[in-house]
C-alpha cells in the first residue's frame, strides 16, 4: 500500500511540473535594475519627511521609498540635500531620484520626468474635535479661516460665503483662532493640517483633499526607464493596498 | 496482498490518470480562455469609460486651451486608476496629431501613434492587446469630440499584468484543486477495484499454491455465478485432471529411478579404472615438472651472471658519457674563447670552413667592406664572389687553396687592406681557411709622405753634388794650374766619395719613383749577354784586386730579350757587386747564365758571409742590410736588392736565393726570352 501511494505522489508532482512548464505568463521583473539606488530628499516637511529626535529620517515619503526598493528588489540610500541642490544632483546623476514632496507641475515636467502621482497633497479643512462637522456641506456658512494670498484662501472663499472667510499671516496664527473658536475650521493643505493635528489633540482633518496637488517622484528627463518600473511598483502599492497603509500611518484621519 | 495486484492498479492508475490529464487540460484551458476575455473585456470597457468621462469633462474648445487643467485631469485620472501607464489628449493641429497632455512628458508636443489616426478618422474606438519590452498592455483610443466635430483623440494605455497575475494564480488553484480529486477518485477505484478483482484473484492464487504442495484434492466451492465461478470450475477440473497425471507419472518415476541405480553401478566401476590411470600419469608430470624446475634454475643463474655484466657495461658507459659531456664542455669554452679572439682581433678574418663556406667572420670585416654578417654568413665562396662588395677582395683572392701573404687592395680611398690568405690543416687534412685583411692605410700613408721626402731632399741634393763633382773634376785635369801629389791624392778622395753620393742620391731617386710608380722603361731588343760579358770583364779586374776567383759558367750562345738596357745592366751590377763585395779574399764568385724553358736564369754564386736565416724575409726589400755585412762596408744604401728585384718583376722575371750564413749565397733571376728573335 505504502509503494502505491508513493507512486501516486509522484505522478501527481510530476503532473503539476508538467503543467507548469505550459503556463507562459509568470513573473516577468527580468530586467536590469541599478543595485544600489540614490534617492535625494530635504528633510523638513513634516510628517513627508524630517529628522526625528535621534536624527534617523522619517516620514511618509521615507516609508514610500523604503517600500519601493523592496518591489524594486534594490537596495536604497538616501542622500540629504538642499531644495537647490537636490535638481543639479539629478541633472548630473549623483543622484537616480528625488523624493521630497515635489508637486507635479506641467513647468516641472517640462524639465524633468515625474512618475504617476503617489500622494495628493490638497486643501483639507482642519476642525476641532468637538465639533461634529461630516463634511463640507457642514460648513457653509461658518467662519473659516486660511492663510492670506494663498490657494488656501480661494478655496475657503468656495466653501463657505467669502465675507465669512478670515485671512491670517500665517496658519501658526489661524490655528490660534481655531483653538480659540473664533473660526470653525482652517483651510490648509494636507501635510501642513496633518503638522498642526499632531501638535494639538483637539484638533483633526475633516476629510481627504477637495483639490487636487499630486506630489511625484522625480527622474532625470533621460531616464524613462527607471521612471516605469517605479511607476508600475507604485501601481502595484495603489492596487494591493500598500500606499494607503503608509498614508494611514502618517494621517490617521484620513 | 499478492504481489501482482500492484502492477495491475499501476495500469490502471496511469491510464486514468492520462485520460485525467488530458480532461483537465482541455477543460481548464477551455475555460480559462473563456475567463480570460471576460476580464479583457471588463478591462476594455473600463478603458472607454474612463476615456469617455476623460471626454466628458471637455466641454468647449475653451477647456482645450487650459492645458494646465488638462493635465490635472490626467493626474487625477492616474491617480484613481493606477493600471494606466499613460494616459494622453492629441488634439488635430496643423495637420498633426500632437499629444498636447500627458502623464508621460516625454510624449508633450510629439505626433501621436499612428493609431490616433485611424481613430480620428473613422471617428471610432479602438481597444487592442499589445505588448512592449515582454509585458502586455491594452490599449485603448477614443475620438474627442466637441460640438459634433471630431477635434482629437483620447489614448490609453492600461497595464495587464495584475490580472495576468490573477488569471495565473488562478489556472494553478484550478489545476491543483482537479488534481487532487483526479487522486480521490483513483483512491476510490482502486480499492473497489480490491474488492471486485483482487479477492477472487487472490482465492485462486492460493489454490494454485495449494495445487502446487500437491494437494490435488482441493476444490473451490462455487457460490455465484460471475466469471470467476467459471473460472473456478475450470480449475477444479484442471486439478482433478493432474492428479491423474501425476499417479501416472509417479510410475514411470519408479521404473526410472530403477535403471537409473544399475547404471550408476556401472559407472562407478569405470571410475575406478579411470582414477588408477590418473594417479600413474600424475606421478609422471610431477617427476617432469621437478627436471623442468632444475632447467629453469640454471637458466635463472646465467641470467643474473648476464644482469651484473650489463650493470658494469653500463656503469662503464656512464662514466665515458661524463668524460665526453667534460669534453664538450672544454670545447665549448674553447671556442667561445675563440670566437672572442676572432671578435677582438685588430684585423679583419674570414673563416671558410672545408666546404668552402663562409662560417666566421667578425666585426672589423663588416667595417671595411661595409656588409652585414647576416647577409653572407653561411653562403659559398663561388656564391661570395657575386657580392658587389667583396669584389675586390676576390680579384685578388681567386681560390682558396692557393695561400696569399700581404697582397695590398685599395677599397677606398682611405682604405688599403693587405690580405692574406692562409689555408689551415689539421694533420694533413683541410679544415678551412683563413682570409686575414690588415689595414695598412696608416702605414701606406706614412711611406707616401716619407717617399715624398725622400724625392724632393734627392733631388734638391743631386744638383749640388754635380757641381761639386765638375769642379772637382775640372781641378783634377789641372784646368785650374797644377797640383801637388798631396793635393792630387786628397781630391780624388773627396771626388770618389762625391761620386758615392751621388749613387746614393741616384739611387733613392730610382726607389721613390718605384713607388710613385714613375719608373719608365725604354724596352728595345737586345742580346742578354751585351750586358753581362762587359760587366763580367770589368769585375774580373775587381775581383783579381780583393784576390778573389771569378768563375765564368755564361752560356755561349745569345740570349734574347726585350729590355731596357741600362736598367737590366744596373740590376745585374747590383748582383755581381755584392757578391764581389761580400766575400772575404780567397772566396769565389761564379756568374752563370742559361736558357730554360723559353726563360734566361742568371745565377750570381758566392762564398761570402751569407744572409742570417732571421733576415731573408727581408732581403729584398728597402734599406735591408744584412746585420753582418753592416761591420765589413759601411757604404752600402740597402737600396740595390730592392731596385734590382723591381727591375727583374717589371721585365716580367723571377728573382730568389739560396743562402747559408758564413757559406755564401746564390742569387737567381729569370727573363722571358724573345722567341722570335731566335
Amino acid at each position: 500500500m505504502k509503494k502505491k501511494f508513493l507512486y501516486l505522489v509522484l505522478i501527481f508532482f510530476g503532473a503539476i511540473f508538467i503543467s507548469l512548464f505550459f503556463i507562459k505568463n509568470y513573473e516577468k521583473n527580468n530586467f536590469s535594475l541599478k543595485k544600489k539606488l540614490i534617492v535625494g530628499t530635504e528633510p523638513y516637511y513634516f510628517p513627508m519627511e524630517f529628522l526625528d529626535e535621534a536624527g534617523n529620517l522619517q516620514g511618509f515619503d521615507i516609508d514610500l521609498v523604503k517600500e519601493l526598493g523592496k518591489y524594486l528588489r534594490t537596495e536604497i540610500e538616501f542622500k540629504i540635500l538642499t531644495w537647490e541642490e537636490l535638481f543639479v544632483a539629478l541633472e548630473k546623476e549623483k543622484i537616480d531620484m528625488v523624493v521630497a514632496s515635489v508637486s507635479i507641475t506641467p513647468e516641472r515636467m517640462k524639465l524633468f520626468t515625474f512618475s504617476d502621482p503617489y500622494f495628493n497633497a490638497g486643501q483639507v479643512v482642519v476642525i476641532r474635535k468637538e465639533d461634529d462637522f461630516k463634511s463640507l456641506e457642514d460648513l457653509k456658512e461658518k467662519k473659516l479661516g486660511a492663510q492670506k494670498d494663498t490657494t488656501s484662501e480661494i478655496e475657503a472663499k468656495k466653501i463657505t460665503s467669502p465675507e465669512l472667510v478670515i485671512s491670517f499671516e500665517n496658519n501658526e496664527i489661524a490655528k490660534e483662532a481655531l483653538i480659540e473658536k473664533q473660526i470653525d475650521g482652517l483651510v490648509i493643505d494636507l501635510p501642513a493640517a496633518q503638522g498642526l493635528v499632531n501638535k494639538n489633540e483637539n484638533l483633526k482633518i475633516l476629510s481627504s483633499p477637495f483639490t487636487q496637488e499630486f506630489y511625484g517622484i522625480v527622474f532625470k528627463k533621460e531616464n524613462l526607464e527607471l521612471a516605469e518600473r517605479v511607476n508600475k511598483a507604485l501601481a502595484k502599492m495603489k492596487e494591493d493596498g500598500k500606499l494607503e497603509e503608509i498614508q494611514r500611518k502618517w494621517f490617521k484621519d484620513l | 496482498m499478492p504481489r501482482f495486484s500492484l502492477k495491475l492498479v499501476q495500469k490502471f492508475s496511469i491510464i486514468l490518470l492520462l485520460v485525467l490529464f488530458l480532461a483537465i487540460f482541455s477543460i481548464s484551458f477551455y475555460v480559462l480562455e473563456i475567463q480570460k476575455r471576460f476580464y479583457l473585456k471588463i478591462y476594455e470597457n473600463f478603458a472607454l469609460s474612463s476615456l469617455q468621462i476623460f471626454e466628458a469633462t471637455i466641454k468647449s474648445q475653451k477647456d482645450l486651451e487650459e492645458t494646465a487643467e488638462l493635465q490635472n485631469s490626467i493626474l487625477k485620472a492616474t491617480w484613481i486608476l493606477p493600471q494606466i501607464s499613460s494616459l494622453s489628449l492629441n488634439l488635430f493641429k496643423e495637420n498633426k496629431l500632437i499629444t498636447v497632455a500627458s502623464n508621460k512628458s516625454f510624449l508633450l508636443g510629439k505626433e501621436a501613434r499612428k493609431e490616433n489616426w485611424d481613430v480620428f478618422l473613422s471617428g471610432k474606438s479602438i481597444s487592442k492587446k499589445i505588448s512592449e519590452k515582454g509585458e502586455n498592455f491594452l490599449y485603448s483610443v477614443h475620438p474627442l469630440r466637441l460640438s459634433g466635430q471630431t477635434v482629437g483623440t483620447i489614448e490609453a494605455k492600461i497595464r495587464l499584468e495584475s490580472i495576468e497575475t490573477l488569471l495565473f494564480q488562478q489556472k494553478l488553484f484550478f489545476i491543483f484543486l482537479v488534481f487532487l480529486s483526479g487522486l480521490f477518485l483513483i483512491v476510490t477505484l482502486s480499492l473497489s477495484l480490491n474488492k471486485l478483482v483482487l479477492s477472487p484473484l487472490y482465492q485462486l492464487l492460493q489454490g494454485i499454491r495449494e495445487v502446487e504442495k500437491g494437494n490435488f484434492d482441493f476444490k473451490f466451492e462455487i457460490r455465484k455465478s460471475d466469471e470467476f465461478s467459471e473460472i473456478f470450475s475450470g480449475f477444479n477440473q484442471m486439478a482433478k485432471k493432474l492428479k491423474e497425471n501425476y499417479n501416472e507419472l509417479r510410475r514411470i518415476q519408479e521404473e526410472l529411478e530403477e535403471r537409473v541405480r544399475k547404471r550408476t553401478e556401472e559407472l562407478e566401476e569405470a571410475k575406478k579404472v579411470l582414477e588408477i590411470r590418473v594417479e600413474a600419469r600424475t606421478r609422471q608430470l610431477r617427476e617432469l615438472a621437478i627436471e623442468l624446475e632444475e632447467k629453469v634454475k640454471q637458466k635463472t643463474k646465467e641470467l643474473e651472471q648476464r644482469v651484473k655484466e650489463l650493470e658494469l657495461m653500463r656503469k662503464a658507459l656512464l662514466n665515458i658519457l661524463e668524460d665526453v659531456q667534460q669534453e664538450s664542455e672544454n670545447t665549448e669554452k674553447e671556442r667561445k674563447k675563440t670566437l672572442a679572439i676572432i671578435e677582438n682581433f685588430a684585423d679583419g678574418i674570414f673563416f671558410f670552413d672545408a666546404q668552402n663556406t663562409l662560417v666566421i667572420l667578425n666585426p672589423l670585416i663588416e667595417k671595411f667592406f661595409q656588409i652585414e654578417a647576416k647577409n653572407i654568413l653561411g653562403k659559398n665562396f663561388e656564391e661570395l664572389k657575386k657580392e658587389e662588395n667583396l669584389k675586390p677582395l676576390f680579384e685578388v683572392v681567386k681560390d682558396l687553396n692557393v695561400p696569399i701573404f700581404r697582397k695590398e687592395i685599395q677599397l677606398r680611398e682611405n682604405l688599403i687592406l693587405e690580405i692574406s690568405l692562409i689555408p689551415i690543416f689539421s694533420e694533413t687534412k683541410k679544415i678551412g681557411s683563413t682570409i686575414i685583411c690588415h689595414d695598412v692605410t696608416r702605414e701606406k700613408m706614412v711611406e707616401r709622405i716619407k717617399t715624398e721626402f725622400v724625392s724632393i731632399s734627392a733631388h734638391q741634393l743631386r744638383t749640388p753634388l754635380s757641381a761639386i763633382k765638375w769642379s772637382l773634376k775640372m781641378i783634377l785635369d789641372g784646368d785650374l794650374g797644377p797640383l801637388s801629389l798631396e793635393q792630387r791624392q786628397f781630391l780624388e778622395k773627396t771626388y770618389q766619395a762625391n761620386q758615392r753620393l751621388i749613387n746614393l742620391v741616384n739611387d733613392l731617386l730610382d726607389v721613390t719613383r718605384i713607388e710613385e710608380g714613375r719608373y719608365l722603361f725604354k724596352l728595345e731588343l737586345l742580346d742578354f749577354k751585351e750586358i753581362l760579358l762587359p760587366l763580367f770583364e770589368f769585375y774580373e779586374k775587381e775581383a783579381e784586386k780583393k784576390k778573389i776567383q771569378l768563375i765564368n759558367e755564361i752560356e755561349e750562345k745569345s740570349l734574347p730579350i726585350k729590355a731596357d738596357k741600362e736598367k737590366i745592366n744596373l740590376a745585374v751590377q747590383n748582383l755581381i757587386d755584392n757578391a764581389v763585395k761580400y766575400t772575404l779574399p780567397g772566396g769565389k764568385v761564379i756568374i752563370g747564365v742559361k736558357e730554360k724553358e723559353g726563360f734566361l736564369l742568371f745565377w750570381v754564386k758566392d762564398t761570402g758571409v751569407g744572409i742570417p736565416e732571421s733576415q731573408k724575409e727581408r732581403v729584398f726589400s728597402k734599406f735591408f742590410r744584412g746585420s753582418n755585412v753592416q761591420k765589413m762596408d759601411t757604404e752600402g744604401t740597402g737600396l740595390g736588392l730592392f731596385i734590382t728585384k723591381n727591375i727583374i718583376e717589371a721585365h716580367g722575371g723571377r728573382i730568389w736565393f739560396e743562402s747559408k750564413e758564413n757559406e755564401g749565397t746564390t742569387f737567381y733571376f729569370t727573363l722571358p726570352l724573345f722567341s722570335t728573335f731566335q
